[in-house]
Order: structure tokens, then C-alpha cells, then sequence
């Protein structure tokens, strides 16, 4: 099963999490190099989406309650 | 005499010096009405401030002038404080303002005066509720009018430094008739939108404009809400209770987007940052690992390998050599043992034992034989024996007895007579 992609949050947090794991020092070289491998797909998955990332998905609450896209006048 | 007269310096500094030390004359309010206004390029205010029957002078410095909220003009009704004092060049007292308001909303202050003391004494402002806002969302919340410069400047500047998050619009009225009840109902709906951080507030207008956030019931939604709250209302010099009871005080909507999102440019940095600190952490586990190993490649017992038995060579020769030598112990003293034995009479002579005991049963012999009747017959007596049985006395003896005599040699019978 595909797992779900984590939001972006969660992946600054998880890169996070890694480099302090790494810096505390005391973990085993093959863990290590998991580690590492992790946090720099990590970090370069978080460049990606930041670059990719032109316009902030906007959307209004209707009445009803749900969701429609905003059409506000928004300079870019 | 000329000591008797003042100058005009003198009396001035004098009546100035009365009217700075009366105490009533420090913080004084004040009502009356504008005229002769004059902004001044310095941003200081000249004005009169009149009634029917007197006018003051007043001034504002630029100071105080800069954070009035409307633009004075002669004619207006207006309420200052300030103090009294003399201005020595040209010898005229006049009123050095602090504060303007207009006439007329100054019950609108009174109202929020006390509404801000009535929440605070409750603890709506405490800092111990404010949440923290989150370092990164990924939806932002916004209430405020769906058109108007609030959302579009939220929007844009959320556009420019952090497209990532997503902006969910909660549309309000932010001013008349219906405006509190509407901006409490869609701080309510928001809990339903999985937001990070909400955005409450509204551009810049007048106090009569921005006072629905200074609604009880405003106050007390945004307490209650779950998500953290950013206020953005009005301008920079614009407090509204909500901004009291928000977990932050944006200046301006455009400073409540600023604050809600981080700029891209700085994330983009810290990921870098993140990248270069995990790579120096590596880099340092493996010099450590390195390190270690080289200690143990280094270690004396891994270089002289034998070392780790001579202490047992050592320890087996010891208890070898006192093994033997406890057990040459053991033999010896069996040997002592062994020999004391051997040395008894018993052993070394058995014949003088067996003598000693042949004499002695010679002598027991010798003893038994002489107390034996056998030996008095021997000497002549006899033994006079009536129906087997030795007769010791002549009481014993009657008439016709048959009794036996037994002399050393044999025995007759015999009858009494």
C-alpha cells in the first residue's frame, strides 16, 4: 500500500528529529547511515516542495459549510 | 529702589514655577471645541480649544499628535488631557496635550476601559493561556470580510512567503449591525477545518468601525477557541479587546500573515541548515567510530595476545607447586602415623606378651587349685555327702542314714548307728 505522503510540517519535524538523533552521537554506524539517508532525502523533498510552490491554495467556507475556491482579487 | 521691581523674566519664571507645582493643574481633562488648528510640518499641533465663554491654547507635540486616530479640524467636539503650564516667550499659559479623542465615542472608551478591566480581572489575558503559534502550518484560518484590502493583503502575502500553507476563508461582516454575532459564529465553524492558526480581524477604519472587536462576546469566542488565535485589526496604533485576549497582536492584517507563516526563503535555509548539520553529525559518528576502533587496534592485550594467559600460567604453576606440596604433607604425617604404630610392643615383641600371660594364668592356676577341695582330701580330710549333698553338721545326721564318704582315693557307703 502507497503510504500516504507526510505534509510538510511533518517532514521539517521528522528532518528534525534525525539530525538530533545524529547529533546526540550515540547510534550505531548502520543506524547512522539510515539516518542520514533519510534526512537528506527529507531535506531535499522539502526544497522541492518549497520551490515548487507558487500560489497558496485558497478557499472560501460556504454557508453550507463546504469548500469552494476563493476568487478574490489577489495580486501575486 | 530698584530692588523692588521684577523683571518681566522673573515674574514669568515665577508664575510658571506656581503653575507647574499645583498638582491639580498636572493631568487635566478637558472638552471644548477646535479652532485655529494648525499641523505644523514637524508634525506638532497648534490649537485653541474654546467654549461659549473661554479659550486655551493648546499644543500636541509630535509625539502625542501621532497616535491620534482622526484628522482634528476646527469646529470638532474633542476631549483632551494634558497639563497646564506657561509658555515664557510669550508669557501665556496654555495646555500641553497628551491625548485627543473625538467627543461623542468617548463612551465608547468608558465602555471598553471597562469591559478591558472586567476581562483582565477574569484572566482572559493572562499570558498562561496564550498558545504558541505553530512555527509552520499548513492551514491558516482567516475571518475577516471577504473583500476588502485584510484578505487580500493576508493572501498576497502569504503568496509571497509561504504558498505551502493553505488559507481557508471564514467570510464575516467586520463592522454594523449583526457584525459580533457573525465574527463569533465563524470562530466557532473554524474548529471544523483542521486549522493550525486563525487569523481574526479586519483594515483600518474608526473606532465606531473596528468596535465589534471590542465585544464581549468576541472577547470570550476567541478565549474559548481551540486553535490559536492571531488579531489583526485596524493600524499599528489601533488595541482592541481582542487583541488583548488573542494568543498574538498583529499590527496589521498584513503583520498577522507575517506571522503566520515563516518566509520561504528562510525555511529554505534552515532545511539547508538541517542538511549541513546532519552531514557534520556523520561525519562525526564515523570519526568517533574510527577513533574507537583505532583504540582497540591499539590495545596492548590485542597486540601481545599471550599476555592473557601468563597470569594463568602463572596461577596453575602456583597451585601445582602446593598441591604437591601439600600432598608430600599429607603422606608424611601418614607416615608418622604408621610408623608410631609399628614401633608398639605389640608388633616389635609379641612373645614377652604371651609370656607375661602364660605366668599370670599360672598363678591363677596355682590360686584355684589350692582353694580346691580336691587338695584338703589330699591332706586326709573327707567329705561326708547325705544324698549327694555335702553334710556340713552332725545335727544333720540321723539313725540309719545311708551317707556316702569320700576320702582322696574313692568312696565307701556307710550307715549311721
Amino acid at each position: 500500500m502507497e503510504k500516504k505522503e507526510m505534509k510538510f510540517e511533518e517532514k521539517i519535524t521528522e528532518l528534525e528529529n534525525l539530525v538530533k538523533a545524529l547529533e546526540n552521537g550515540d547510534v550505531p554506524l548502520d543506524k547512522a547511515i539510515d539516518y542520514f539517508t533519510k534526512a537528506t532525502k527529507l531535506a531535499s523533498e522539502c526544497d522541492k516542495d518549497l520551490k515548487n510552490a507558487e500560489k497558496a491554495l485558497t478557499s472560501i467556507v460556504n454557508e453550507d459549510g463546504s469548500l469552494s475556491e476563493f476568487k478574490g482579487e489577489v495580486e501575486a | 529702589m530698584n530692588k523692588e521691581y521684577l523683571t518681566v523674566s522673573q515674574l514669568t519664571k515665577y508664575i510658571k514655577y506656581k503653575l507647574d507645582n499645583d498638582v491639580n493643574l498636572r493631568e487635566v481633562y478637558l472638552k471644548g471645541e477646535i479652532s485655529n488648528f494648525k499641523a505644523h510640518t514637524r508634525g506638532h499641533f497648534y490649537f485653541t480649544i474654546k467654549d461659549e465663554g473661554s479659550r486655551i491654547n493648546a499644543v500636541m507635540f509630535a509625539s502625542s499628535a501621532s497616535k491620534v486616530k482622526f484628522t482634528p479640524e476646527d469646529g470638532m467636539k474633542i476631549l483632551v488631557t494634558g497639563r497646564i503650564s506657561v509658555y515664557e516667550a510669550t508669557g501665556g499659559y496654555q495646555i500641553y496635550v497628551n491625548e485627543m479623542m473625538e467627543d461623542g465615542v468617548g463612551n465608547l472608551y468608558v465602555a471598553f476601559e471597562q469591559l478591558k478591566k472586567k476581562l483582565a480581572s477574569e484572566g482572559l489575558f493572562d499570558e498562561r493561556f496564550k498558545k504558541s503559534i505553530p512555527k509552520i502550518p499548513e492551514r491558516v484560518g482567516v475571518i475577516t470580510a471577504p473583500t476588502g484590502a485584510a484578505i487580500r493583503d493576508i493572501i498576497s502575502t502569504i503568496n509571497r512567503r509561504f504558498p505551502l500553507t493553505e488559507v481557508i476563508l471564514l467570510p464575516s461582516l467586520v463592522q454594523g449591525e449583526g457584525a459580533k454575532e457573525d465574527i463569533v459564529r465563524q470562530i466557532k465553524r473554524a474548529e471544523d477545518y483542521n486549522l493550525d492558526v486563525l487569523i481574526v480581524g479586519r483594515g483600518g477604519g474608526s473606532i465606531e468601525d473596528l468596535w465589534a472587536f471590542n465585544e464581549e462576546i468576541v472577547a470570550r469566542a476567541i478565549f474559548d477557541c481551540p486553535i490559536p488565535v492571531i488579531s489583526a485589526v485596524g493600524h499599528e496604533i489601533d488595541f482592541t479587546i481582542a487583541d488583548f485576549v488573542a494568543d498574538l497582536r498583529a499590527p496589521t492584517p498584513t503583520g498577522a500573515a507575517e506571522i503566520a507563516v515563516p518566509n520561504k526563503s528562510d525555511v529554505i535555509n534552515y532545511i539547508n541548515q538541517l542538511s549541513l548539520r546532519s552531514r557534520k553529525a556523520v561525519g562525526n559518528i564515523l570519526e568517533l567510530k574510527k577513533k574507537r576502533l583505532d583504540n582497540i587496534k591499539s590495545n596492548y592485550i590485542l597486540n601481545n595476545p599471550l599476555d592473557l594467559y601468563s597470569a594463568k600460567i602463572q596461577k596453575l604453576d602456583y597451585l601445582t607447586e602446593s598441591l604437591v606440596k601439600n600432598y608430600k604433607n599429607i603422606i608424611d604425617k601418614e607416615k608418622i602415623k604408621l610408623n608410631n604404630i609399628k614401633t608398639r610392643p605389640l608388633f616389635s615383641n609379641p612373645l614377652v606378651i604371651l609370656d607375661k600371660t602364660k605366668q599370670k594364668y599360672a598363678l591363677l592356676l596355682s590360686k584355684l587349685d589350692a582353694l580346691s577341695p580336691l587338695k584338703t582330701l589330699e591332706r586326709g580330710y573327707g567329705i561326708i555327702k547325705l544324698n549327694e549333698k555335702a553334710v556340713t553338721s552332725i545335727k544333720d545326721l540321723k539313725k540309719d542314714d545311708l551317707i556316702n564318704i569320700e576320702l582322696k582315693d574313692g568312696s565307701k557307703e556307710a550307715i549311721i548307728k
